[in-house]
């Protein structure tokens, strides 16, 4: 029953970008489209699943006192690990998300879970939070993607073989969805409504 | 004591177990990722700035070693005769190298043409150095001759608040012209 839990509260309650806040820096930078935003939260996703089953394996053995410099390492190694794989295997994805990919080492959520939830619990526990928190972190993403994409860009799933146009040839894309203040702006406007479901209906 | 002992040991083992499967995942991943740079970026430039050609450009290609740089040079054949040759040349632009292929027609002794192939020029200007309209102007130059922008008194029109990178793109033109004389000897033997 509490691994559900675990699974299930990444995709609401504990939302990163929407409902903690966490988690910015890759959420506004690489979500020019719905397939770069997906790309990056998956990744993000097995960083997060890969570190919290190490360290949740290893919580007995790192001392108190080096586990931040021990949780870096390791969360670290994954994150080259990625690198490499997606240069070797999804190279066109790992073009556009560029420097943003090594950057995961310091997205708070990955150190964020290690050190609030992987270093007290056990390994399916951390196992199932990992994996929920990181899908729920990529349909976020994914989500602010196709949102900026549809307005900034006028197609859905571009840079994908299923990329169409959304309003046909004529419309004028608005690239300020695109560029780094429309992010902030759709950002802004998703917690704002995310707020407003939240007072009227408490959810 | 006894706690940073243990401190030193977990902390070293942990980076010796990382260091190793770091190691071993970087040989693991090497060929593809040359494969996969080479199929979504070489492959596509090359294409386009070379003639046609019969041969396997991945199974030919040689490199040669230039001052502390190592070039890959691929060269297009027809009928088993070298006619052209492709490789990488770079320069500095605005925020770092730009890494240019270029195409030379050994037949009529000129630039076939270049591509842009990674750079990390100020996006909306400098890396409009990437369009048609720019790197067309670069075809069909005799090998050799000077390029230079207008400003500087030559032939290539710098794109408009963009002349740091254009100025980069043309030397690292005037770079492969210069690598391709210092090796003439050895590039022919091939």
């Amino acid at each position: 029953m509490s691994v559900v839990k675990e699974f299930t509260k990444g995709f609401w309650q504990e939302l990163p970008p929407f409902r903690l806040v966490l988690g910015l820096c890759p959420t506004l930078a690489v979500t020019k489209t719905a397939f770069a935003g997906a790309g990056m939260g998956l990744a993000t996703t097995f960083v997060l699943v890969c570190s919290n089953i190490l360290i949740s394996m290893l919580k007995n053995v790192i001392p108190a006192k080096v586990r931040i410099a021990s949780f870096i390492v390791i969360i670290a190694s994954f994150v080259v690990v990625v690198e490499m794989l997606m240069k070797a295997y999804a190279y066109p994805l790992s073009q556009v998300l560029g420097l943003f990919i090594p950057l995961i080492v310091v997205n708070c959520i990955v150190l964020g879970r290690a050190e609030a939830f992987a270093s007290k619990n056990s390994v399916i526990d951390s196992a199932a939070d990992g994996l929920g928190i990181g899908l729920g972190y990529s349909m976020a993403l994914a989500l602010l993607g196709a949102i900026r994409e549809l307005f900034g860009a006028g197609t859905i799933l571009g840079g994908t073989p299923m990329e169409m146009l959304a309003f046909g040839s004529s419309f004028k894309p608005f690239s300020f969805m695109v560029q780094a203040p429309g992010a902030f702006m759709c950002l802004g406007l998703i917690l704002g409504f995310i707020g407003f479901l939240n007072r009227r209906y408490n959810i | 004591m006894g706690e940073i002992m243990k401190m030193m040991v977990v902390l070293t083992l942990i980076s010796v177990v990382s260091g190793v499967a770091l190691g071993t995942m970087n040989e693991v991943t090497r060929d593809p990722i040359i494969q996969a740079e080479f199929k979504f970026a070489k492959e596509p430039a090359l294409k386009e700035i070379l003639p046609e050609y019969d041969n396997d450009l991945v199974a030919d290609k040689f490199e040669i070693v230039s001052g502390e740089k190592i070039v890959t040079v691929y060269p297009a054949k027809q009928n088993g005769k070298v006619v052209a040759l492709g490789y990488e040349s770079s320069a500095k632009g605005v925020n770092g190298d730009i890494r240019i292929m270029v195409g030379i027609d050994l037949e009529k002794n000129v630039l076939r043409g270049i591509r842009v192939v990674a750079h990390s020029e100020t996006p909306g200007l400098g890396a409009r150095i990437t369009e048609a309209a720019f790197s067309r102007q670069f075809d069909n130059i005799p090998l050799g001759a000077p390029v230079k922008v207008k400003p500087d008194g030559g032939q290539v029109d710098a794109i408009s608040g963009a002349t740091i990178s254009s100025r980069g793109t043309c030397e690292a033109v005037e770079a492969a012209f210069k690598f391709f004389e210092e090796h003439k000897a050895e590039l022919s033997t091939k």
